[in-house]
């Protein structure tokens, strides 16, 4: 048994994507304590009660003392050494960052004197010299679209020395099957007005929800999103069957509710995260930069219209010149898809469903379609980090990608294959030289077998499948 | 005309000045008026929609909403007393911003960049009561326009209209940096310069010199030009470059030492500057910024690679590049076109043997690349004179132009060929066409020179020239026939060459300097939270202020009498060769912040 530390000091979504390896690590007998956020340090406790401790850090204090001025550099230095006092004194032997950043590393490095450092690092290392996680971060600062790994799985390598996942938790169903009557949480606002849907848009869907579904709705918000949300209700004349909760809840009411909820329809969010974690079915709605293979929500079941411009994922601090991509995914369509239709595909918009490939997170499109080959090579990149790394066992093999590949989507000739060029763009800048070896030849060696697989009859072999249905989760 | 009578009447009340000034200005011929479902105005500028046609109204209700909300509204969502909203569009969100009762008795400043836009949307829309409690700032240069923004921290209070953003791209970004540096630029910086060993950028690196010390700051120039002779002789003898590198790495060197012993706030280097990635990490490891300002062209060269990543601000002449410079990693990319140095480039009487020396009725000046050696000798004029290098084994009748046996000239010459010329040509350097590059979009600083010299130029066409200068301002050439048709044109008639040229100049003076250049540059570092080193509070003062007993004892480790700063603390930390508890937690403390600056200024 160790003593492990885990450093998680964004907000209320990244908290809920953690938990997956705290709980990883609590079930492979470690007691497990976690440095966080202040203002998400009230529901640690509710949410994994088997934590052994868990640390808080003011964030927002030292952030607004340097924004705005006012406490002087010493006084924010003697409570941040009040802050970190504890924890200090306390013996961990493995501290891990989750976060990317200087300054979540430069608070991990506290931690180096006592503890085995592992987790991100500054720049775009890792603290430890895991070179899978260095992998990981070159590949998603240089093309998003390459990554298939969703972020969960990898903070989840951090546990269990085979890198296989722990036992399900989750009640995810088809919101096609949403039943009459049935409560929903609808969640409008995110932290950015690029990944925002807009509440015109909310509000065609709650309609749906009470027209066809004859369901409940729940809207969910801070203080702030209030008057959204009440428009959000206006607009929908739903009357009584519209609840506004925005600015009316603490995160514990939060959870309480999501944990009432049969859906939640939400941007990529923090609810949206939380409710992943507690368990409850989702509908996402993402576009902008959010980027479903790497924040959807995490678990089998759900279900993700992402809207996939060339521009996307685009940079959440970067001007957008062409905002399209919301208003890209339209509120009919998602009705539609709540009521389990056949999604409306095209203009830049897919509809995709979570699901479990051994022990991996996937997102499959809902209807099978020809891969771009910017597609092709994401998938030839999930394949191709074992061997790019070094450690293949703990990695999807080769094998299973093309297989995933193959089997989510429609890839009848060679055009889109990726040819030597475009493998050489694909090896993310700053490889260091014997990485980008493995990786060139790990690409090719998977383009070739992708040729075998589409000439033989490899590729109509159906890949099998856990379970996915209601109830039974199927997180391995 | 009614509307528009009774809008500057209204303006009149305020700013008389301005009225006037928009009775004698044209409506711009870029703007259209439409009508919304409901029948409100929504006007075309440019192309582009301005307001939403479907409900505007409610369009703006929600961005005023938005604006409301922002952080920098204040904590508790209230407007401060001034705010100022770029874009005046048809006004739908300035009224739905006016409608909130927390800005009653504001002051509401609003920038407008185009006056012919403003005298259109003022012949068109009932705004009179608008402009009876607006201040308008409107046709004035970013950084005049930064001047009057309200408020001291002027770049947080800036509510942008996007699609007026979107119409005045370059504008607003200057704008932006400018109200930074009005806000942190009184005090002085000590930048340390490094420029390349020779070649483009190093004449760029000697105008930035002067322009910053005409700013007030204080500049440390790590001249490396006097390693040339052993750097060429290098280049020559050594094909393998190896010790080229080694030379470089040499070079690299004593710029680092320079820079850290002139305990410099900034570091700005040119491009081609010979630093290598060890000294700007170490740059970094000292807390010491570096902005770099790249002068070429980044598809040609692509060492920016190498070295974005480890900058704090990397400014281009390009925007084509800039996605691609943010994926290799770096934290800041500004484009900041190039610029003229009016206290070298400008009007020269010039003596009647100089004139006959210099002058010809045609001249190109510029470096003999192919494509302008293909481009002139199919010009086939017997009045051409050619200056520059680069031009060996060129053919007759082409030879025969080359002036003084090709040899370079030095900043002062240029500046006789562009005054001593009744039409300078202006053709940027290709080495992949026949003769003009279709897909140009940077703009040489021979196109900013020369104007600023009051002399005429005819330029080849450049997708990022219309932002610089207008029509009026700059004649621009697409093809050869074009160019032979112009140059013919412009030889001819007197007033229309001194008419485009004085307008050029004007324009160079009002934003295209050097100076203004670097109140840019350093207004986009000081958003990013650059600041001059303290000159506060002394080691023994502070331990007054420190509560804790282990804090005092450490403040006791410095000088008492001696000005002490978190930078200055985190500087002597990276020297201990062990740290302790309190130098870590200073070490984080000065992370947060870093990321408190850095979010400031990606907000």
């Amino acid at each position: 048994m160790e003593r492990i530390l885990v450093i998680q000091l964004a907000r209320m979504g990244d908290l809920a994507q953690s938990l997956f390896l705290c709980r990883d690590l609590h079930e492979e007998g470690h007691a497990v304590s976690l440095l966080v956020d202040a203002r998400c340090a009230g529901i640690c406790a509710q949410l994994a009660p088997w934590l052994e401790r868990v640390f808080t850090l003011d964030m927002e204090r030292y952030l607004r003392g340097f924004r705005d001025g006012g406490a002087s550099w010493v006084s924010l230095w003697e409570s941040l050494a009040r802050e970190l006092g504890e924890p200090l004194q306390t013996r961990f032997d493995r501290a891990i960052n989750l976060n990317f950043g200087r300054l979540p590393a430069s608070v991990a490095a506290l931690f180096r004197r006592a503890s085995r450092l592992e987790g991100f690092g500054p720049g775009e290392g890792a603290a430890c010299g895991a070179p899978w996680l260095a992998a990981f971060s070159r590949v998603i600062r240089t093309n998003r679209r390459w990554n298939r790994f969703h972020l969960t799985d990898m903070f989840r390598r951090h546990a269990q020395p085979n890198g296989r996942c722990s036992r399900p938790e989750t009640r995810a169903a088809s919101p096609g099957r949403l039943a009459s009557g049935g409560l929903v949480g609808l969640q409008p606002g995110t932290r950015s007005a690029k990944r925002t849907w807009p509440p015109e848009a909310f509000a065609e869907v709650a309609r749906g929800l009470l027209e066809d579904h004859d369901a409940r709705v729940v809207v969910l918000g801070d203080a702030g999103e209030r008057a959204g949300a009440e428009a959000i209700r206006e607009r929908s004349g739903g009357g009584a069957s519209v609840e506004v909760l925005a600015g009316k809840t603490s995160l514990a009411d939060l959870v309480r509710v999501l944990r009432e909820c049969d859906l939640l329809i939400s941007g990529d969010t923090g609810t949206l995260h939380l409710a992943a974690w507690l368990g409850v079915p989702s509908l996402a709605i993402y576009f902008g930069p959010a980027w479903l293979f790497e924040t959807g929500p995490y678990g089998a079941g759900h279900t993700v219209v992402q809207a996939e411009p060339p521009c996307a994922p685009c940079r959440e601090t970067e001007p957008c010149s062409s905002p399209a991509c919301g208003p890209s995914v339209r509120a009919d369509a998602v009705r539609r898809l709540l009521r389990a239709e056949p999604f409306p595909e095209g203009a830049g918009v897919r509809a995709y469903r979570s699901e479990w490939i051994e022990g991996w997170m996937h997102f499959r499109p809902v209807s099978r379609s020809a891969p771009s080959r910017e597609e092709i090579l994401a998938y030839l990149h999930w394949g191709a980090l074992g061997e790019w790394v070094g450690m293949p066992s703990r990695f999807p093999s080769m094998e299973l990608a093309l297989r995933t590949l193959l089997s989510a989507y429609r890839l009848e000739g060679r055009e889109q294959m990726p040819g030597g060029a475009a493998r050489e763009r694909a090896v993310p800048a700053g490889t260091p030289q014997e990485e980008r070896e493995r990786l060139e030849t790990a690409l090719q060696k998977g383009c070739r077998r992708l040729g075998e697989m589409l000439d033989g009859d490899a590729a109509q072999e159906p890949v099998r499948f856990e379970r996915t249905a209601a109830g039974a989760g199927a997180l391995p | 005309m009614e509307t528009l009578r009774r809008n500057l009447s209204a303006l009149k009340e305020r700013q008389p000045e301005l009225a006037r000034s928009l009775e004698g200005v044209a409506r711009s011929a870029e703007t259209d008026l439409h009508r919304s479902s409901a029948g409100l105005p929504v006007h075309r500028y440019k192309g582009r929609l301005l307001h939403s046609l479907k409900d505007p109204a409610a369009e703006a209700a929600r961005l005023a909403a938005q604006w409301r909300a922002r952080p920098a509204a204040g904590a508790t969502g209230d407007m401060p007393g001034a705010v100022a909203v770029f874009g005046f569009g048809s006004a739908h969100h300035l009224s739905a911003l006016l409608q909130a009762p927390a800005l009653a008795g504001a002051t509401l400043v609003v920038v407008e960049p185009d006056a012919r836009f403003l005298r259109a949307a003022l012949e068109d829309l009932e705004v009179a009561d608008l402009l009876r409690r607006a201040r308008i700032v409107c046709g004035e240069p970013p950084a005049r326009a930064a001047g009057l923004l309200p408020g001291a921290e002027a770049e947080d209070r800036l509510l942008v209209h996007p699609p007026s953003a979107q119409a005045h791209e370059r504008y607003l970004e200057a704008l932006q940096a400018h109200a930074w540096y009005r806000v942190h630029g009184g005090k002085a910086l000590r930048i340390a310069l490094i420029g390349p060993v020779y070649g483009g950028s190093y004449p760029v690196a000697c105008h930035v010199r002067l322009a910053l010390e005409e700013l007030g700051h204080v500049v440390e120039f790590v001249d490396l030009a006097d390693f040339n002779p052993g750097y060429q002789k290098l280049l020559e003898c050594d094909p393998d470059r190896g010790l080229l590198v080694e030379f470089e790495k040499v070079l690299s060197r004593f710029a680092e030492q320079r820079v850290l012993d002139c305990r410099a706030d900034l570091v700005l280097a040119l491009a081609q500057a010979p630093l290598r990635e060890e000294s700007l990490g170490a740059f970094r490891e000292r807390g010491i910024p570096v902005a770099y300002w790249f002068v070429e062209d980044a598809r040609r060269m692509t060492y920016w690679s190498r070295v974005a990543p480890l900058t704090d601000a990397f400014f281009m002449i390009q925007r084509a590049a800039r996605k691609d410079v943010l994926s290799s990693g770096a934290r800041c990319v500004h484009y900041l076109p190039m610029a003229a140095l009016p206290s070298l480039h400008a009007p020269e009487k010039l003596s009647e043997e100089e004139r006959a020396r210099y002058g010809a009725r045609v001249s190109f000046l510029g470096a003999g690349y192919p494509n302008r050696r293909r481009l002139l000798a199919r010009l086939g004029r017997g009045d051409l004179k050619v200056w520059g290098d680069g031009w060996g084994g060129v053919a007759w009748p082409l030879g025969e132009r080359i002036q003084e046996n090709g040899r370079r000239l030095s900043a002062q010459e240029t500046v006789k060929v562009f005054n001593a010329t009744r039409v300078n040509l202006n053709i940027h350097s290709s080495t992949h066409h026949e003769g003009i590059d279709p897909h140009g979009d940077f703009v040489n600083p021979r196109t900013f020179e020369i104007a600023s010299c009051g002399a005429f130029q005819l330029v080849d066409r450049r997708s990022l020239l219309g932002e610089l200068f207008s029509e009026e301002e700059m004649v621009c050439y697409g093809d050869l026939d074009d160019l032979k048709a112009k140059i013919d044109y412009a030889l001819d008639q007197d007033a229309y060459r001194s008419q485009r040229a004085l307008e050029g100049r004007a324009r160079v003076l009002r934003e295209h300097t050097y100076a203004l250049r670097m109140q840019e540059l350093l207004g986009v570092l000081y958003a990013r939270g650059l600041r001059a080193k303290s000159e506060g509070r002394t080691a023994a003062q502070w331990i007054e202020e420190a509560q804790s007993p282990e804090l005092k004892a450490y403040f006791g480790g410095f000088p008492a009498d001696q000005p002490l700063d978190l930078d200055g603390i985190v500087e002597s930390i990276r020297k201990k060769p062990r740290l302790d508890d309190v130098d870590r937690v200073f070490l984080t403390l000065a992370a947060f912040k870093e990321e408190a600056t850095c979010r400031r200024s990606c907000s």
